[in-house]
């Protein structure tokens, strides 16, 4: 009985707590996710009344727009780039900033900041370091390479997009340093006194029980850059640099196709939800939960 | 002629402010008009208490909403315009709202079933007409008597026009003209340019402007990017157009328009009078064609005339000239223009408001505010004896007959995205002239047509 009533206290809680993010999108965000659904099966400019067309946009955007296959592939390339090399950095600079150093609190607030500026103010900036006499081309001068006009070469231009983002890696190290400091240190004197390198204990203590957050990363890595926008916004001249959000706001708001960009908005969901589900079922494979007891 | 039409009520007011009776649907309104009339031309154009009574209880009260977007002495100057339509019909009250992320914001509000009354336009105008979001105005321009090319320079009219369908009324003025550094001009020995000047004129006044020491430039002859109306002035100096007549496709391909654009761009590389992209990169963030100019580190610049009071202000020695000729002058215009919604539910007081608005009274604001140049004729020259000489009489004079408007499709922002893509292409040398003329040309015919 006293469990019962315990569990409704809890669900209670629960409800009570989460009531303003269900409610928020009850009200605000189920409706337009159903109307962009409907609309994506629809010829409609915003102006006159949708007509109904099936499958129409699907179809032309698969077979009849190269523009979608254009803004598929920069989004890939720049998503499957950016987010292992950004988890990868983050770790390291993670792991770093746990050793007890010297204005280690400073290093850590540095490190942040980055992920807390305004995305326009990181691309004015990156603008001037990455210019063709900037200062990142004027350091691989030091090793004799001659560094490439990075956000003025259409060759250039994603992976100067990489290098910004990369730099606001220090978000993801924020929560891999919770995680370093939530293992407990037994782990590590236990595989000391069996002798076990810094590497040994770094693959197979610090990673696995950082894979949950890892795995957090991965996901949430994924959503974002498959989502990228402003700095693309910003910087883009040309289709080289064309990705999925700004290919489906031009087409929404520039071009008056809405219908038609809620189908890229669709399929562009479709295409997140597909990654996000393999990478959880990859997750099985190496990610560890302390106190789960594997079948 | 402004026009104002409640209830069954027409009158007809020039821009003069004089109000007289053109027709009128209902025998009770003739004592009304007449008294409003008189009131009127009483007042010598002013606005009378007579009227203001009458009109107060008489016509019905109509809110309209104007939106815009710009900078607050824009939404000021805006305001001011409406409420001295107000001020004679003070039945009729105007909100200025401004956007500031202008086409996601009005789009969203037409879609919504919330459309202003009025909203400012620009390249975007033929494109919401087509649609069918803002109204053909020709029948009330033809029911106002307004004829636009007696109000406005005739450049400023066709941008706002799609096979015979007239969208917008040209509200503030602007088109490309080039601002010259007279202390450089004078340290070269150049003479001024003349409102005649040719490209050869202006190409050996660009090099003899640029200077170099030690093999770095430290002043620049030109000061230009590569934004439509520039290049399109050039190209249309140049005999060429860089779309067909009936705006089906791009003649960029044609002799003309391919000389006009390898010249453009020999600028950067032949020449080197003019930064390239990769210079401008290295120029900083924050730096443009106008900011090297005002800077004083550039001798010329092709833009609108809206860098006059930045220029000022910074006490620069500058004139305004005519763009160099070709076969031809040509400078493309640049301004913005006023529409009525199609869901309006007043669509004939939001037209006699943007005719009122457009009139010489309703842009003399402009003028007072010290704002860019209005598209009204009448008030464009009082704007322009109010820039204390910056441009010459007889360049004045050549700058109005060589306005041209750019050639708007519905589909405009399709079709930038196409040349846009392929000229930054050429600019950066990736592209030969033809290579990109060629695609300019094959995708335009998607893009007009609106195909994805």
């Amino acid at each position: 009985m006293a469990k019962s009533k315990l569990r409704r206290r809890e669900a209670l809680a629960f409800y009570t707590f989460t009531s303003p993010w269900i409610l928020g999108f009850l009200i605000f965000t189920i409706g337009p996710i159903i109307a962009s659904l409907v609309l994506s099966f629809t010829n409609w400019d915003m102006f006159q009344a949708p007509t109904w067309i099936g499958l129409q946009n699907y179809q032309n955007l698969v077979v009849n727009t190269p523009l979608f296959w254009i803004a598929l592939q920069n989004t890939a390339y720049y998503a499957f780039i950016t987010v292992p090399l950004g988890i990868v950095i983050a770790l390291i600079l993670a792991v770093l900033l746990n050793q007890p150093l010297k204005l280690r609190r400073w290093f850590r607030a540095a490190f942040y900041l980055p992920s807390t500026l305004p995305t326009v103010s990181v691309v004015l900036l990156w603008s001037w370091l990455l210019a063709p006499q900037g200062l990142v081309n004027e350091a691989l001068g030091i090793f004799g390479i001659k560094g490439p006009a990075w956000f003025v070469d259409p060759a250039w231009e994603k992976p100067g997009l990489i290098l910004m983002a990369l730099w606001g890696a220090g978000g993801g190290t924020v929560l891999f340093l919770a995680g370093l400091q939530g293992i407990p240190q037994y782990l590590y004197e236990a595989a000391s006194l069996d002798g076990a390198t810094v590497w040994n204990k770094l693959t197979h203590i610090t990673i696995p029980m950082l894979s949950p957050i890892i795995l957090f990363n991965l996901v949430t890595g994924i959503i974002g850059a498959m989502q990228v926008f402003t700095q693309v916004y910003i910087v883009g001249t040309n289709d080289s640099t064309l990705m999925m959000v700004p290919y489906l706001f031009q087409e929404a708001f520039q071009d008056f196709n809405m219908g038609f960009a809620s189908a890229i908005a669709w399929v562009l969901f479709l295409i997140i939800i597909v990654f996000t589900l393999l990478i959880l079922r990859w997750s099985s494979m190496w990610v560890y939960y302390e106190g789960e007891i594997r079948q | 002629m402004l026009q104002v039409s409640c209830r069954g009520q027409m009158f007809t007011h020039n821009r003069q402010g004089d109000l007289h009776m053109t027709s009128m649907k209902t025998a009770g309104t003739i004592a009304l008009t007449a008294l409003m009339t008189a009131g009127l031309l009483g007042a010598g154009g002013t606005y009378s208490f007579a009227a203001s009574h009458a009109t107060r209880h008489a016509a019905p009260a109509v809110h309209l909403v104007l939106t815009m977007f710009g900078s607050p002495l824009d939404v000021q100057t805006y305001q001011e315009r409406a409420n001295l339509y107000t001020k004679m019909h003070p039945n009729v009250t105007v909100t200025v709202k401004l956007l500031n992320n202008y086409d996601q914001e009005v789009e969203t509000m037409i879609a919504g079933g919330d459309a202003p009354d009025i909203m400012e336009v620009s390249q975007d105008a033929v494109g919401f007409g087509a649609k069918g979001a803002v109204l053909d105005l020709n029948p009330y321009i033809k029911a106002a008597h307004l004829n636009l090319n007696k109000r406005f320079y005739p450049g400023y009219i066709d941008q706002y026009n799609y096979k015979g369908a007239q969208y917008a009324i040209p509200d503030r003025g602007g088109f490309m003209a080039m601002y010259v550094n007279k202390t450089m001009f004078a340290k070269a020995h150049l003479a001024l340019p003349t409102p005649d000047w040719s490209w050869s004129t202006f190409l050996h006044d660009a090099q003899k402007l640029t200077i170099r020491q030690a093999g770095k430039t430290t002043q620049w002859g030109l000061s230009i990017d590569q934004w439509w109306p520039k290049y399109g002035s050039f190209i249309h100096e140049a005999g060429g157009q860089v779309l067909n007549n009936s705006e089906t496709v791009s003649t960029v391909n044609s002799a003309a328009a391919k000389t006009a654009l390898q010249f453009y761009r020999d600028w950067m590389f032949k020449y080197d009078v003019t930064p390239n992209p990769n210079e401008w990169a290295d120029l900083g963030a924050g730096m443009n064609a106008d900011a090297l100019f005002g800077k004083g580190e550039a001798a010329m610049m092709p833009t609108g005339l809206w860098d006059i009071a930045p220029f000022n202000q910074a006490k620069l020695n500058y004139e305004i000239v005519t763009m160099p000729r070709d076969k031809r002058g040509g400078t493309e215009a640049v301004g913005t223009g006023l529409a009525v919604c199609a869901d309006s539910k007043n669509p004939q007081v939001a037209f006699d408001v943007v005719d009122f608005m457009t009139s010489f009274k309703g842009e003399v604001p402009i003028v007072t505010n010290k704002e860019d140049i209005p598209a009204n004729r009448k008030a464009s020259d009082m704007w322009y004896r109010e820039q204390q000489g910056v441009i010459a009489p007889d360049q004045w004079t050549t700058m109005n007959q060589e306005i041209f408007s750019p050639h708007i499709p519905p589909t405009w922002n399709q079709w930038q995205g196409v040349i846009g893509n392929e000229l930054g292409l050429f600019f950066d040398q990736k592209l030969t002239i033809g290579e990109a003329a060629q695609t300019i040309v094959l995708q335009s015919k998607n893009a007009l047509a609106g195909v994805q």
